[in-house]
């Protein structure tokens, strides 16, 4: 025995032999029995939740046509754990959540305010944390329906939209951990983007030259959500409104229009940088934006002319509409209730919990907003 | 003579000795604690790690103090007294270990594998560990030394493609519910702290390879103070209200870079980092358990002793593993139960204990030492005196006025 401990080769088969048993006796799955899921979609149906997977088949092998390496699957369950059980069974694979790239919540949820699946999902550490959450209009089901390009499938063509560093106004990016974050603070109010289908909205050319019809998926309005769930939907320019404060809008135009024979101009939006401050005295809850914009193509209407500036008027016209854009969504969402810019956090930093003393619970309406907007031509 | 009782290898470098305690201390205080901080603590996690890390740093230079003059194994305490501490010792390690051991697996379980099971993971593990404790505080050593380079890179990584908003308003207001919770966030989680009391039983090299390398675990300390704390301010930062919501702190915020945009998920080099550092962390513990349970039953244990020793440590802790503490919640009940207070007696008052002891010991020497220098010089004297009469020459030198 001795010997044969003191033999370091012997030794060496023997941990090797022990550790190979030991890793038959894990639950693992290869790779090629694994279903990797792109994006999840939740809907209510009943009691139960029904539960959409757009996978990622490696056992399908090769990654240049995306369209034949996916499919869907839907399955009920009690808990989004349960469904994804059935799953396992009806597909025969592991199904594995790592690599979910977005998260659909489809009306019913979001109306119910039903966020129990995405806490199991952020509890559990079964997707990562930065997962960005968008909603729908119907059912999260259809959504993965949709026939996006064909390098691409629908979960990454959302979430790369989502996680562009070319953000657009009325843009917003809310993940897991965020969404949590702004439902369990003081404003209780979550916002997320809301994912459109466009049926046929744009084309494309296959390997064999054909014309492939593909449908549009556009992210315009943005879903208000509280603890209660669903209070508004924000329309194009409340939506405009809302991401300038809280995105760091960088991409895009504004377009103004202006009375008289003055033509119409549009700017190009460079970058957008905000801050939030309250003042106890005046109780007044202020937003600053600074935005730096540069000439648009409306107004290059003689390339050898290069005097074409944005003047004063322009910038201020520019900076009205901004304003007008957060005010409109600031007064939507209080008419709600709902606390889109964190007023409450801030005034909780600032003051404390006396703060609900001073203003109570409609304090929305208690608070002076104003809104301070400085454009800089870049 | 050699005073020392007991074997316990060769002696380490203070540069070592500056990795070891970077390591240990910051190996557990990034995984769980921060969840655990934010439940009982919500926004003044950070505060509550400030006053801690205060502590920690007081305990440290007590310990430092005391190793620089001596291991306690090798001071020339009165055996029984020695005896005693190493049981205090020995008590408070073995609790660690069986404590800390169930974050590992959790985070193994969980991240490496999908809720792989306990026992193939403490099957796997705790032979290395249990080796890597045989082998004794130079292979700790060494190994800290290699794994630091990779603990730097990985933060490196983390920090230079980072993409995250930090929202330090997160922290605010401060204090703002009184004091109560600080007190019961550092009340219920002493367990995650006292990492360095286990050091007494280090032997520290006299020499100094460069005259820099004294100063190296106060540094090594104060960058500690600043990683753990501005962890928390980050964690909080980062996560607001949801942190008690999220275990495995260190590898969740590893999620949050730019690369991952592209590949997704790249937390893969905090994974494997922390796991190197926990290996260490658990390893000095199981030394410290070996160590400390040879000291008491026996001077000078051999080596088969001391394989002995390990070998029972890892049958024990494995049945208590697979028996008693088989999930994470089952081992924060155990850690946070009032064994906590007896776990925090022997860290905190060991150090002082033993810091008192060796400076009391190191001036009582050093009267002997001179005691016996005046002494040897009188018999020198006398000697001379003795020697210069039967030749009839001056003692000291000088000319003989008789011969002149």
């Amino acid at each position: 025995m001795k010997k044969i401990i003191k033999n370091k080769w012997i030794l060496f088969v023997i941990l090797i032999v022990a550790f190979v048993v030991l890793d038959l006796q894990v639950k693992n799955a290869p790779l090629a029995n694994r279903g990797i899921v792109l994006g999840i979609g939740v809907d209510r149906d009943g009691r139960e939740y029904s539960v959409t997977a757009e996978f990622l088949s490696p056992s399908n092998g090769g990654v240049q046509n995306y369209q034949k390496n996916t499919m869907l699957l839907t399955e009920k369950g009690k808990t989004l754990d349960e469904a994804f059980e059935k799953m396992n069974k009806t597909l025969g694979i592991r199904v594995s959540l790592k690599h979910t790239v977005l998260i659909v919540l489809g009306e019913d949820i979001m109306k119910e305010g039903d966020y129990a699946p995405l806490i199991n999902l952020l509890e559990g550490n079964s997707v990562f944390d930065d997962t960005p959450i968008v909603g729908v209009r119907g059912k999260a089901q259809e959504i993965f329906n949709a026939k996006p390009p064909m390098y691409t499938t629908v979960s990454y063509r959302i979430s790369e939209t989502l996680r562009s560093p070319d953000i657009e106004a009325g843009v917003i990016i809310t993940n897991v951990k965020d969404f949590f974050r702004m439902i369990t603070c003081e404003c209780e109010t979550a916002c997320i983007p809301l994912v459109d289908v466009i049926e046929g909205g744009a084309s494309e050319t296959d390997n064999d030259g054909n014309k492939v019809e593909t449908d549009s998926i556009e992210l315009g309005e943005i879903a208000v959500l509280k603890r209660s769930g669903l209070k508004l939907v924000l329309n194009n320019g409340e939506s405009d409104g809302l991401s300038y404060v809280i995105s760091n809008v960088n991409e895009g135009n504004i377009f103004i229009e202006r009375d008289g024979d003055r033509p119409p101009f549009d700017v190009i939006i460079v970058d957008t940088v905000s801050s939030k401050k309250f003042d106890k005295k005046t109780k007044t809850y202020t937003v600053d934006v600074k935005m730096w914009v540069r000439e648009g193509n409306s107004m290059e209407t003689d390339i050898t002319d290069s005097s074409v500036k944005i003047t004063e008027s322009m910038k201020k016209a520019v900076g009205e509409t901004v304003a007008k854009e957060i005010m409109q969504c600031f007064e939507t969402c209080k008419a709600k209730q709902a606390d889109v810019f964190d007023i409450a956090g801030v005034l909780y930093k600032s003051m404390g919990k006396k703060y609900k003393d001073t203003f109570g619970d409609n304090y929305l309406e208690n608070i002076n907003f104003n809104v301070n907007v400085k454009i800089i031509v870049k | 003579m050699d005073k020392s009782l007991f074997t316990v290898g060769k002696s380490i470098y203070k540069r070592q000795l500056a990795v070891i305690l970077f390591i240990i201390s910051l190996s557990y205080k990034i995984v769980m604690l921060p969840k655990y901080m934010s439940i009982a603590a919500s926004r003044d996690s950070a505060l509550v790690m400030v006053v801690m890390m205060a502590i920690e740093t007081v305990m440290f230079f007590l310990v430092y103090a005391t190793i620089t003059r001596s291991s306690i194994l090798d001071a020339g305490f009165n055996k029984w007294f020695l005896k005693a501490m190493l049981a205090l010792l020995l008590f408070s390690s073995s609790i660690k270990l069986v404590a800390l051991l169930p974050e590992t697996l959790d985070y193994i379980s969980s991240i490496l594998f999908e809720e792989g099971k306990w026992f193939f993971i403490i099957v796997s593990l705790l032979p290395v560990i249990g080796y890597i404790a045989y082998k004794g505080m130079n292979t700790i050593a060494r190994l800290s030394e290699i794994i630091i380079w990779f603990v730097i890179l990985a933060i490196a990584f983390t920090v230079l493609f980072m993409k995250v908003n930090l929202d330090f308003a997160n922290l605010f207001p401060i204090l703002d519910d009184g004091v109560e919770p600080l007190g019961n966030a550092i009340d219920k989680h002493f367990l995650w702290f006292g990492d360095f009391t286990p050091l007494l039983i280090v032997r520290l090299a006299r020499e100094d390879k460069t005259r820099f390398e004294r100063a190296y675990p106060p540094l090594s300390m104060i960058l500690l103070d600043f990683a753990v704390i501005g962890f928390f301010v980050a964690f909080i930062a980062i996560y607001g209200n949801v942190a008690s919501y999220i275990d495995h702190a260190f590898s969740n915020i590893g999620v949050y870079n730019k690369i991952s945009d592209m590949l997704g998920g790249v937390d893969f080099p905090i994974i494997i980092v922390w796991l190197m550092m926990s290996i260490i962390k658990l390893s000095f513990l199981l030394y410290t358990v070996t160590e400390c349970t040879a000291g008491i039953i026996k001077e000078k244990m051999s080596d088969k002793g001391k394989l002995i020793i390990v070998t029972a440590a890892l049958v024990i802790v494995s049945l208590i593993l697979i028996f008693a503490i088989d999930n994470i919640d089952t081992s924060y009940e155990f850690a946070t139960s009032d064994i906590r207070y007896f776990v925090m007696a022997s860290e905190y008052l060991v150090p002082l204990i033993a810091f008192i002891a060796t400076a009391v010991k190191s001036k009582k020497s050093k009267e002997e030492v001179s005691d016996n220098s005046g002494r040897k010089n009188e018999i020198a004297v006398r000697q001379n005196f003795e020697i210069a009469e039967v030749l009839k020459e001056p003692a000291f030198g000088g000319k003989n006025e008789e011969n002149n």
